[in-house]
């Protein structure tokens, strides 16, 4: 009986409980929406900003020798290395000037995409000019603009000597991990991860993190206002009923029990359709944002979506509650 | 030893306010009683149904139903006792609209105790509405709507039936129907409590509970009752070939006083005004039989005149929705009313 009551209801209240699953659809894809995405972040936003710059710079120790050229291929093979590039610097006028002969392994605008990059990476007996080099007389096959120093830079290709410093981007939740494999595994090193780069990415989730959750608490806060105003139109049509309900002998705790049911209905079916609207959104904003992204449901959205359903429908049933506490059968029985 | 009355209500008070609803009321109803409460609007009939309904409480006094002190229950007990020692019947009738006739009735024994299809579906027939347990309140008559609330009232068997105007929204085809599916009810032995405006109504009643102003007054004297009864049953006796009046029977004195009967070449017989007043009752009461027979799908009752009159205001109208029928189900003949279309 409760059962085909539950569902006779549900079907009879067709557009206001549509309207309420709406809200805690939107409040449960909000919440999926955030744990989701927030669960991608971390790896995503750290491969991302990859794209600003060398989170870790491995130099000879003070004293020491350069380090052998073959070591940069022994830190970009180390577990958690995203690139590595081996460069070496040169004055081009030994004593004098602020023109440099920059030498790398790979094409270095690699680790740095903020440089503005056009042509090619030079071979050997080929350059590529920064934005205020003088004209050399190798072959030119690029300019690259940076906006610093490496502007009066030529860049060249590393001969196979030995290099000054390794640029390394490393995942960002990895750093010390990385730190640590590159002193035991290249001797004579001194690894160091860039701070100021490691706080950005930092900051920048924090930030990302703060948008969604506004985001995600004004959607919260205008489900239960939504919710918690259709459950009282709801409540209002139905003073006969539960005026009828507790005249053949339903105890308020039955009706609210019976509300209750009603609303859970409606709750579990938006909690599941919004956790998967939410994964989805959050899928989509990561392809946008981070460049990665598939749909898959996420323990953390899960979680979300759920206990943001239950928030909102606990609104539902606290107005159901009092609404019927203070109902009085034989008034409204009575059609006052 | 003697029994205490089902329902025992001593110096009941309900007020709201400045406003005294119910004032001092007294009242002892015997198990198996038929009461009326009639009163004017505001003169406290409904506050007194709700108390004994449960559903609200007396300021002052004490109520005593069933053994259980209203007065002093709690709200639990309230709601057991509104579940297992009464049932309501409604003027608006109160059906869950996307329920079905039968579903509604189910509502009442899911609260009770377990749903039992079969049983709900009894107390439809019983009410006349054997096809219409799948039909939702909408696809229902007001009439139809009401025996369906009937049935959810007698479902969990309760001791007490607490009717609050039941045929104030009928016409009066459903009004004679719900009437007559009442007076069944108080055959079986069901004690009523029926609240009223309508006196023809209270009549039927054994006993009539008048209220103003939240206080007992006189209620209406049970002769004329008793007179109609007389005349119906004198009707009936000389419709058979051999019938005579004797005239050391019950009421006849007072009658022959009242100019009701006189002798005719040495025998007792209806003077004009005392055959148009039993002609009367018995039209009323042998149309009741032929609605009972023909809307509520049951079999008349055995012996033919036991059934309550429909009430005056609406006789015409059961007799044309009858389709101005010539007989009883007994075969005894109606006689026809002014509207009724010539014989033949």
């Amino acid at each position: 009986m409760m059962g085909r009551l539950l569902f006779a209801s549900l079907r009879h209240r067709g557009r206001q409980l549509g309207l309420i699953a709406l809200s805690v659809l939107a409040a449960a894809a909000s919440a999926a929406l955030l744990g989701a995405f927030s669960d991608r972040l971390e790896g995503g936003l750290a491969r991302d900003l990859a794209a600003f710059g060398p989170n870790i710079l491995v130099r000879a120790e003070a004293g020491g020798p350069p380090l052998p050229f073959g070591e940069v291929a022994t830190v970009e093979a180390l577990p958690g290395v995203l690139a590595a590039v081996g460069v070496r610097e040169r004055p081009l006028v030994a004593g004098a000037g602020a023109e440099l002969e920059v030498a790398s392994t790979v094409d270095l605008p690699r680790l740095h995409p903020a440089w503005v990059f056009a042509g090619r990476w030079p071979h050997a007996g080929e350059v590529v000019l920064g934005a205020r080099a003088s004209a050399p007389d190798a072959r030119v096959v690029g300019t690259l603009t940076t906006g610093d120093r490496f502007d009066a830079a030529r860049f060249v290709a590393l001969d196979g000597a030995a290099v000054d410093r390794i640029e390394v981007r490393a995942d960002a939740g990895r750093l010390a991990e990385v730190v640590r494999a590159i002193a035991a595994r290249v001797p004579g090193a001194d690894a160091a991860a860039v701070v100021r780069v490691r706080a950005g990415d930092a900051q920048l989730a924090r930030r990302l993190r703060l948008l969604l959750l506004g985001i995600g608490g004004v959607t919260l806060a205008l489900a239960a206002l939504t919710v918690a105003a259709a459950s009282a139109a709801l409540l209002a049509e139905r003073r006969v009923e539960i005026g009828l309900f507790l005249a053949l002998g339903y105890s308020r705790r039955r009706v609210h029990g019976l509300l209750a049911c009603e609303l859970l209905a409606v709750a579990v079916v938006a909690a599941l359709a919004g956790q998967v609207l939410g994964e989805w959104s959050a899928a989509t904003l990561a392809r946008r944002v981070l460049g990665a992204g598939t749909f898959g449901l996420t323990p953390l959205g899960a979680i979300a979506a759920v206990s943001a359903a239950i928030g909102i429908v606990g609104v539902a049933v606290l107005v159901a509650v009092q609404r019927v506490s203070r109902l009085d059968p034989a008034s409204v029985l009575r059609g006052e | 030893m003697t029994v205490p009355p089902l329902i025992d209500l001593r110096d009941v008070g309900r007020s709201y306010g400045a406003l005294n609803a119910l004032d001092g009321l007294s009242l002892a109803v015997e198990p198996g009683e038929w009461v009326a409460v009639t009163g004017p609007s505001g003169s406290g009939k409904t506050t007194l149904l709700n108390i004994l309904a449960g559903l609200d409480r007396a300021t002052r006094g004490r109520v005593v139903v069933d053994g259980v002190d209203l007065t002093s229950v709690s709200s639990r007990g309230l709601a057991l006792y509104r579940r297992h020692v009464v049932g309501l019947v409604f003027q608006q009738f109160h059906l869950i609209s996307y329920l079905s006739a039968l579903d509604n009735v189910m509502l009442a024994q899911y609260v009770h105790s377990v749903t039992d299809r079969g049983e709900a579906e009894e107390a439809l027939r019983a009410v006349g509405l054997g096809a219409r347990l799948t039909h939702l309140p909408r696809e229902l008559s007001g009439g139809e709507q009401q025996r369906v609330c009937i049935a959810r009232a007698l479902i969990n068997r309760p001791k007490i039936i607490l009717a609050d105007e039941p045929t104030g929204n009928l016409d009066g085809v459903n009004e004679a129907m719900v009437m007559s599916l009442l007076a069944d009810l108080h055959r079986q032995g069901h004690t009523l409590v029926l609240v009223t405006h309508d006196p023809s109504i209270a009549a039927r009643a054994d006993r009539e509970i008048r209220l103003e102003h939240g206080r007992r007054a006189e209620a209406a004297a049970p002769e004329a009752v008793e007179q109609q009864s007389l005349l119906a049953e004198l009707w009936s006796t000389l419709e058979t070939p051999a019938g005579r009046i004797a005239i050391e029977r019950r009421g006849v004195a007072e009658a022959m006083a009242a100019g009701l009967l006189h002798f005719v070449d040495g025998r007792l017989a209806f003077t004009d005004s005392g055959s148009a007043q039993a002609r009367d009752v018995i039209r009323r009461e042998r149309l009741a039989e032929a609605l009972s027979a023909l809307t509520l799908a049951r079999s008349p009752i055995t012996e033919c005149g036991r059934e309550e009159p429909i009430a005056p205001g609406v006789v015409d109208q059961v007799c044309a929705f009858l389709g101005h029928p010539a007989v009883c189900p007994h075969g005894r003949p109606i006689p026809r009313g002014p509207a009724c279309c010539p014989v033949g």
